[in-house]
């Protein structure tokens, strides 16, 4: 089973978080905790880019949920983008391209932000 | 039987020998006195029963088999028989008394036996002397001893050369070194070599101090016995047998040898004998700690053993031990001072764990009243006593405090260092031992609340199958942990209407189990009330944004049967999509819906579409929760929904119970060993509808 691994990287007022490997139960808690620095920062114009991103569980998804709204309220948001197939798959059952701005390529999402 | 003749052979023939040699002389010697020949066949026959005895002393091991005690009191046994024997015949029969046959005829007799039994003794008390030698034996010690018994030899064999005095009938020989240089050599070499033996007494080290005074006292007492007999020897046993004599004043020599030099050993050993004596006890100690306390799991008992073992160990007054907590210590374990006296002190106590903690070793304070951790703060009870204290570590982290004190100042010696450090680490040990076990008894208790909880769980699935003429229906779960988030229920309103759900919620465990628990009474209470699944759900997902953490979620799909429409409705909540088969073809039916708890309101409810499916006899259709496809084996692949799909295809046509059997086999056949990552959940539904 591969590890999870989370890198972040800053591009002005846009943080860039890459997700990588296997996102459940037992590695949500890094996810999380990536989150809550850039919140503790108040870096709430986030990305999420999961191009490496090979499995997401249920409560890989709950992390999401459980800042979104705290984030948003601050004026920031969370965009995802280079999802796979399979992971966009996911995300798709649960309803989440309603929520959540979902884009193919980092760039279209970071460029969101700034035309906002 | 055999073994016993085996072990005594040699001594029975030499005293058979000597038995030979006396009928000999009672019968035939006193016919010819003068015959050369006669006195030579008697000397020979109680030489060669000397040599078998010889021989026989070194081959034996009988006696090295007793007890230490065992051969002291039988050596002691038989040197006193011996001094009694001599003592009964020395002096009775003057030199006259050979010569004279009247008395000869009746004495020769008594004198004859006296003297072969002296001999006979003599090889016995030799054989334990060499047992006693062989304690503990050396790598030259078999090689000394054997030395020492051909000096014997020599000794004895050399008493057949004639010398000048011969006349005088040696009486006025000293007791030993006598004769002529061939003998006095013999007898030198006899002295030398018993001196070497001399020095082999480790089995005194052996005898406690008690036993030492008693062996030392009848040491002295047989010595001064065997002292007394000296005088006497010259002319003992010549009377009867040269050879004999030689032999007998040869053994005393031995005796008198070996026996100075132990009890003078005893003698110097009897000061630090109680300083031995503990040291020998200090290791049973050690032992008897480990026997005790390795084998208590329960703390408190552990605890008092081990309070009342350090104040006997230690000869100790009062004894604490303190285990440490998240803040500061508890104090386990005490004994012989009450728990109040230690919290009085307790600010000296944090100046000295610290002291104890920096050194690391035992901590001695030799004079309580005179500590620089005393002499400040609060009075204490035993002021002027002394104390060693020590941490308690079990791999180099410290788990508390040890402390045993004595009501005097100086109680302890350095020596009692190593002792309590030994002492204080067994203890560790044992702890973690006990620390051990309550962890596993406790996550024993935690299994079987887990298997109490999964068993209630289960019951909250459907028991029974709903009866109904129309539908057949099956469905099964299996839980990854013993508690999981997945859920199936049927819920039957009336004949005409069955209402059946699917759920997943986020995560695994106690939290997905409670809101699974939950669910299911709101969907039993909803369910009258509402005739839209989307109505249903919109209802139900107002309630769990209301109720739930952000982070969780839960898929659903809610499923309504109208059978008197033949009709079928169903949302789907963010779940896995549903598989419907009709007219032998599989088609995947995925309606918009968001997850339910995930938003709100409206926002939730424009999203969510409804499917309404007209049924047709022989319809089927298949709910499953994400947990069946992404059901992985050793290597990571996931079962998917590809491989479902196909099997799904394969045996559609078969009974409900039937696929779900199936399609459980398959899945296991799949994962092989590799262990069910996610709760499991479906639920396959036939409809056979009524004839129009």
């Amino acid at each position: 089973m591969s590890a999870f691994e989370v890198r972040r990287k800053d591009a002005d007022t846009v943080s860039v978080l890459y997700l990588k490997g296997y996102l459940d139960a037992h590695t949500a808690p890094d996810f999380e905790q990536a989150l809550q620095n850039l919140v503790d920062e108040n870096r709430v114009c986030i990305v999420v880019n999961m191009e490496e991103l090979s499995y997401i569980s249920s409560a890989g998804l709950g992390v999401f949920m459980g800042f979104i709204e705290d984030i948003r309220t601050k004026g920031g948001d969370i965009k995802l983008a280079e999802l796979t197939e399979k992971v966009y798959r996911v995300f798709d059952l649960l309803g989440f391209p309603v929520l959540y701005d979902i884009f193919e390529k980092e760039m279209e999402a970071i460029e969101k932000y700034k035309e906002g | 039987m055999k073994k016993l003749m085996r072990t005594w052979s040699g001594l029975v023939i030499s005293a058979l020998l000597l038995l030979l040699a006396m009928c000999y002389t009672v019968c035939f010697l006193p016919s010819d006195l003068s015959d050369w020949w006669g006195h030579t066949i008697q000397e020979l026959l109680c030489f060669v029963a000397a040599i078998v005895g010889l021989i026989w002393i070194m081959r034996q091991s009988y006696f090295e088999r007793l007890g230490l005690m065992q051969k002291l009191r039988l050596i002691s046994g038989f040197v006193l028989l011996l001094w009694g024997l001599i003592r009964l015949f020395s002096g009775a029969y003057p030199l006259e008394i050979y010569y004279d046959t009247h008395v000869f005829g009746r004495q020769i007799v008594w004198l004859a036996l006296q003297i072969s039994l002296v001999a006979v003794i003599c090889i016995i008390i030799l054989s334990i002397l060499k047992s006693l030698a062989f304690v503990q034996q050396g790598r030259g010690t078999a090689r000394n001893f054997n030395g020492m018994i051909f000096m014997l030899f020599l000794v004895t064999v050399s008493a057949f050369i004639p010398h000048e005095t011969i006349d005088d009938w040696e009486f006025e020989q000293p007791f030993f070194f006598y004769g002529n240089t061939v003998q006095i050599i013999a007898q030198s070499l006899l002295v030398f070599t018993s001196f070497i033996i001399g020095f082999r007494c480790k089995w005194m080290h052996y005898l406690n101090r008690q036993k030492k005074i008693l062996s030392t006292g009848i040491g002295i007492v047989l010595l001064l016995l065997i002292i007394q007999l000296i005088p006497m020897l010259p002319g003992v046993a010549i009377q009867y047998s040269v050879i004999l004599s030689a032999f007998i004043k040869g053994t005393i020599m031995i005796l008198l040898i070996y026996g100075s030099m132990s009890v003078w050993g005893l003698i110097l050993q009897l000061p630090s004998a109680g300083l031995m004596d503990r040291r020998m006890q200090d290791i049973q100690s050690l032992q008897q700690i480990s026997a005790t306390i390795g084998t208590v799991y329960n703390r408190k008992d552990l605890m008092v053993k081990t309070s009342e073992l350090a104040l006997e160990i230690l000869n100790g007054d009062f004894t604490w031990i303190e285990l440490k907590k998240q803040d500061g210590y508890e104090q386990a374990a005490i004994s012989g001072i009450e728990s109040s006296q230690i919290q009085a002190i307790e600010p000296n106590l944090c100046a000295l764990r610290q002291a104890v903690q920096e050194k690391g070793e035992v901590f001695m304070i030799h004079d309580i009243s005179r500590s620089r951790f005393f002499r400040h703060g609060p009075k204490w009870h035993f002021k002027g006593g002394s104390l060693l204290m020590a941490v308690l570590r079990f791999k180099h982290e410290i788990i508390g405090f040890m402390a045993v004190g004595k009501q005097n100042a100086f109680g302890f010696v350095e020596e009692s260092r190593g002792l309590f450090r030994a002492f204080c680490d067994q203890v560790a040990v044992a702890l973690e031992n006990v620390r051990l076990v309550e962890l596993s008894i406790e996550r024993e208790v935690y299994k079987e609340e887990l298997r109490v909880a999964h068993q209630a769980q289960m019951r909250l699935l459907p028991q029974e199958v709903p009866q109904i003429s129309d539908l057949d229906v099956d469905g099964f779960c299996l839980t990854a942990n013993d508690i999981g988030g997945d859920f199936y229920d049927y819920i039957l309103m009336s004949d005409r209407r069955l209402d059946i759900v699917i759920g997943d919620v986020s995560g695994k465990g106690a939290a997905a189990a409670f809101y699974m628990a939950e669910l299911k009474g709101v969907l039993q209470s909803l369910a009258p009330h509402f005739e839209s699944p989307k109505d249903m759900l919109v209802q139900i997902n107002d309630f769990l944004c209301n109720h739930m953490e952000s982070n969780m979620f839960v898929t659903m799909i809610y499923m309504i049967f109208n059978f008197s429409r033949n009709q079928v409705r169903f949302a789907r909540a963010g779940h896995e999509p549903v598989c419907y088969f009709h007219d032998k073809q599989m088609k995947w039916i995925e309606k918009k819906g968001i997850g339910l708890g995930l938003v709100s309101g409206s926002q939730f409810e424009d999203v969510m579409e409804e499917e309404v499916l007209s049924l047709d006899p022989d319809d089927g259709l298949f709910l499953y929760t994400d947990g069946l496809i992404e059901a992985r084996n050793q290597t990571g692949e996931e079962f998917g929904r590809r491989r479902l799909n196909a099997l799904l295809n394969d045996i559609y046509d078969m009974k409900v119970k039937k696929i779900n059997e199936t399609i459980q086999k398959k899945i296991k056949l799949f994962c092989q060993e590799a262990p069910q990552q996610d709760d499991m959940t479906a639920v396959m539904i036939r409809y056979y509808g009524q004839s129009e």
